[in-house]
């Protein structure tokens, strides 16, 4: 405790640097503005920025860095909210409720209470990964491969509640997601499997290509498709929005068991924001008095999942800053940026650099709070960006998917997989099967796949011992206790509502 | 050994040479007179990606122009490599390379549309060797003992590490042949998760990259069994080399050598020109004080070194291929 006292001393004097505090600022403009342009991601934001602070002092080269991190993932939701496209793939779980918002005239009301849920969210996680990165580190490792299966299966109960109303579409969609997930390489014996021989598909079908394509093209063309409906959604206004800031404070519960979620998926390497978010939002529609609201732009929801994609911002720190192990792809790319400064992650980094990492951690608690004016005032011209005319819009924003498609792997093929994914997409929303359980399959089966795979490959095949120590190891139980929770609940709310199973 | 204190000794012969010989190849031929691409195969925070982005932190003084990394990464680096041979021969687009990974990419996958010898190798700059590493507090006290309890076929013992078909494994399972070992390779989706799940108790034992376990080796949290490469690491000079543990030839065809090349075509004065401001680079004070902090263990080889050491893996690697399958 006293160290880490020592180390906010040490990382404060850091953060008087006025050019610090200015680097902040500019890297949160930078990360809201990828962050709520679709197809542009965190990941691009900060690798695009990473050669600019080469120049720099490593904490103003970190605080750059750090601020378009935490700026981006909040900005998602502006997207999401307004248009109907996550900005990131961590704001997937922000349009189901935001977007119905926008469509009742609550835009305004929805961005105030995103803005204010990734700051309260950010903010708190950073306080774990300043105070308890030591022993939420030690949680990280107790999860082994079992641990990530279970966890992937726990994600998976999620699908059902996002497809009540119809569970056979929504079961569809989950299962096909599913099924994309086997495209590629096999994790463990290296099998190649439905690639029709593309290489960008070896390692599997690009995740956020994927998104990109499943969620712009089909809402572009609905909007060119139907007349002039962009009428009705108009009404939104960002106006008066630090009031309406406040209204967050109504959902304390939901924010404090979104940011523990965020923290957590945050800390176990790969799992990524999406799924903090999905599960963050099933979290609250299951706790809350009116499930049936959610969906048609229950606020709850919003602040659910941006509570928790942005409380994943810290939890996916702390593996990368003290094991030198990154949490998702962000991260990564941030770890990569650590080393070119000539900070080594691992064990000793707080130790060797506690300085320059603790000016780092600091220099997120402003960005979470620079965002907040900066976010709202993009917003304000956000809100003025969807009247424009869908014949405009449209074109604007497929341009930006060929364009972000084209630029995480600088790959022609990946833009195509991102047109088929479109394809598909559309053709789901003309059947008005959701997308959200296919985005889910996806993630999760991936991991769902690899991680049973290498378990079993740990028991050396043999299954009774792997279902032994699925119910001996506590962690594994604790998961499965709540993966039975998720089921139990979702079953109740169908009987009660006396519907069949499969409507 | 021997290596490493010559490049001690070039580093202050370059220190005193660099500053005029930069001007006259400069006056000899105008090449570099814009930008320079390189292209990294994998994602960005890798151990390529890193180097590269060392290097290019570096290379304006060298090459007299800016060297601008650009990841292409998927399927295993096949995707970067094969952008690399298709892209114009001018010398203006480079790539980072890395052994033996582009040979086993080529070992087991035929059909991969690109050929070792589309490429020009320019220098390598790197190697970075596989080490066996145990948790501090193994039962494992030397690599002798681990060798002795994995010789036995009823009690299998998991090994963690990068892959499938990675350079780790084929390390492994080449030092396992040699040795009779029966252990299972169990692959995880790069060194980092095999140290994490080594250091979280999944594993007892683990073969990694030298600098993806060096942090938690200095920490004091793992232990280096055994190093294979035919020198001792200087960060490490208590750990064994293989061959000299176990007094028997273990090939370090699992020794990852990352440098760079050009596609072929590129004129003779255009490599030479890179090949000498690469040269100067890795010999920099600078340039080693930093790769040296981050782990990066500096070797560098010159064209035809490294055309040789291509030709070289080619054959191990399509010697040892089958245990990979």
């Amino acid at each position: 405790m006293e160290s880490i006292l020592n180390g906010i001393a040490l990382g404060s004097t850091q953060l008087l640097d006025p050019m610090v505090l200015l680097l902040i600022v500019l890297g949160t403009v930078f990360g809201i503005i990828i962050g709520s342009l679709p197809g542009l991601t965190s990941t691009m934001g900060v690798a695009l920025l990473v050669p600019v602070t080469f120049g720099m002092t490593p904490v103003q080269g970190l605080a750059l860095l750090g601020a378009i991190y935490c700026s981006s993932t909040y900005a998602g939701a502006i997207s999401a909210i307004l248009i109907n496209i996550p900005g990131t793939p961590a704001n997937c779980s922000t349009l189901l409720d935001g977007f119905p918002m926008t469509k009742l005239g609550q835009g305004g009301l929805a961005i105030a209470l995103a803005t204010a849920a990734s700051a309260i969210g950010g903010f708190m996680s950073n306080f774990g990964l300043l105070f308890l990165a030591p022993p939420l580190a030690e949680l990280a490792l107790r999860f082994g491969s079992q641990e990530y299966f279970l966890l992937a299966l726990f994600g998976v109960s999620v699908i059902a509640s996002l497809s009540e109303g119809n569970m056979l579409k929504g079961f569809t969609s989950g299962t096909l997601g599913l099924f994309l997930a086997i495209v590629g390489m096999h994790p463990m014996t290296g099998d190649i499997r439905f690639t029709f021989g593309i290489p960008e598909l070896f390692n599997g079908l690009p995740l956020v290509v994927a998104l990109i394509g499943l969620y712009s093209i089909p809402e572009v063309i609905a909007n060119l498709s139907e007349k002039s409906t962009n009428e009705e959604t108009t009404a939104a206004e960002v106006k008066g929005v630090f009031g309406q800031m406040m209204e967050v404070f109504k959902y304390k519960m939901v924010m404090f068991k979104a940011t523990v979620i965020g923290l957590i998926v945050g800390i176990v390497p790969g799992a990524g924001s999406s799924i903090a978010g999905f599960i963050a939002y099933d979290n609250a529609k299951k706790a809350s008095k009116q499930p049936e609201s959610f969906g048609k732009g229950n606020p709850a929801g919003v602040v659910a999942s941006e509570t928790a994609n942005n409380a994943v911002v810290g939890g996916s720190l702390i593996p990368t800053l003290t094991l030198g192990i990154p949490g998702n792809a962000v991260s990564a790319v941030l770890l990569g940026g650590l080393m070119i400064h000539g900070l080594k992650p691992g064990p000793g980094l707080f130790a060797e650099n506690g300085e320059i990492i603790y000016g780092f951690i600091l220099s997120m608690f402003v960005a979470n709070l620079v965002f907040v004016p900066v976010g709202l005032f993009v917003s304000r011209y956000g809100v003025k960006f969807i009247k424009t005319p869908a014949s405009i819009l449209g074109p604007l924003v497929i341009g930006l998917g060929v364009v972000g498609a084209y630029a995480l792997n600088m790959s022609l093929v990946d833009v195509w997989i991102m047109i088929a994914m479109g394809m598909l997409g559309f053709v789901m929303k003309q059947f008005d099967v959701p997308r959200e359980p296919m985005v889910l399959g996806l993630v999760l089966g991936t991991m769902a796949e690899g991680e049973l795979a290498r378990s079993m490959s740990l028991v050396q095949g043999d299954v009774p011992a792997l279902f032994a120590s699925m119910f001996t190891r506590p962690l594994s139980l604790i998961i499965i206790g709540l993966t039975a929770i998720s089921v139990f609940q979702g079953l109740r709310s169908q009987f009660r509502k006396k519907g069949p199973f499969l409507d | 050994m021997g290596t490493y204190s010559k490049t001690a000794a070039a580093i202050t012969m370059a220190a005193f040479l660099s500053a005029g010989a930069v001007n006259s190849v400069n006056a000899q031929t105008a090449f570099p007179t814009k930008p320079i691409v390189a292209i990294v195969p994998f994602s960005p925070g890798g151990g390529n990606d890193i180097l590269l982005r060392l290097i290019s932190k570096h290379a304006n003084e060298f090459l007299g122009q800016t060297l601008v990394v650009e990841n292409k990464p998927g399927a295993g680096g096949q995707i970067g490599w094969t952008a690399l041979a298709k892209s114009k021969a001018d010398g203006y687009t480079i790539g980072a390379t890395s052994l033996p990974s582009m040979v086993i990419i080529k070992a087991m996958r035929p059909a991969t549309p690109f050929a070792l010898d589309d490429f020009r190798y320019i220098c390598n700059i790197q190697v970075d060797p596989v080490i066996w590493v145990v948790k501090a507090d193994s039962r494992f006290k030397t690599a002798k003992e681990f060798v002795a309890q994995a010789s036995n076929p009823q009690k299998v013992i998991n090994i963690a590490g990068d892959g499938p078909q990675s350079n780790v494994q084929l390390q492994h399972l080449a030092a396992a042949k040699a040795l009779g070992l029966s252990t299972n390779f169990v692959s995880f989706s790069g060194s980092g998760p095999a140290v994490t799940a080594l250091l979280g108790g999944q594993v007892e034992i683990a073969a990694t990259t030298l600098s993806s376990a060096i942090p938690n080796i200095e920490a004091g949290k793992l232990r280096a069994l055994v190093v294979f490469s035919s020198d001792p690491v200087l960060s490490l000079p208590d750990v064994p080399t293989a061959s000299k543990l176990f007094g028997k030839a273990i090939p370090s065809v699992g020794m990852a050598v990352r440098g760079l090349a050009v596609p072929k075509g590129v004129p003779d004065d255009a490599v030479a020109k890179l090949e000498g401001a690469f040269k100067q680079l890795s010999d920099s004070k600078a340039f080693l004080a930093e790769a040296k902090n981050l782990g990066i263990m500096v070797k560098f080889m010159n064209a035809a070194e490294a055309e040789a050491l291509v030709k070289e893996s080619a054959k191990e690697v399509d010697a040892l291929k089958d245990l990979l399958k």
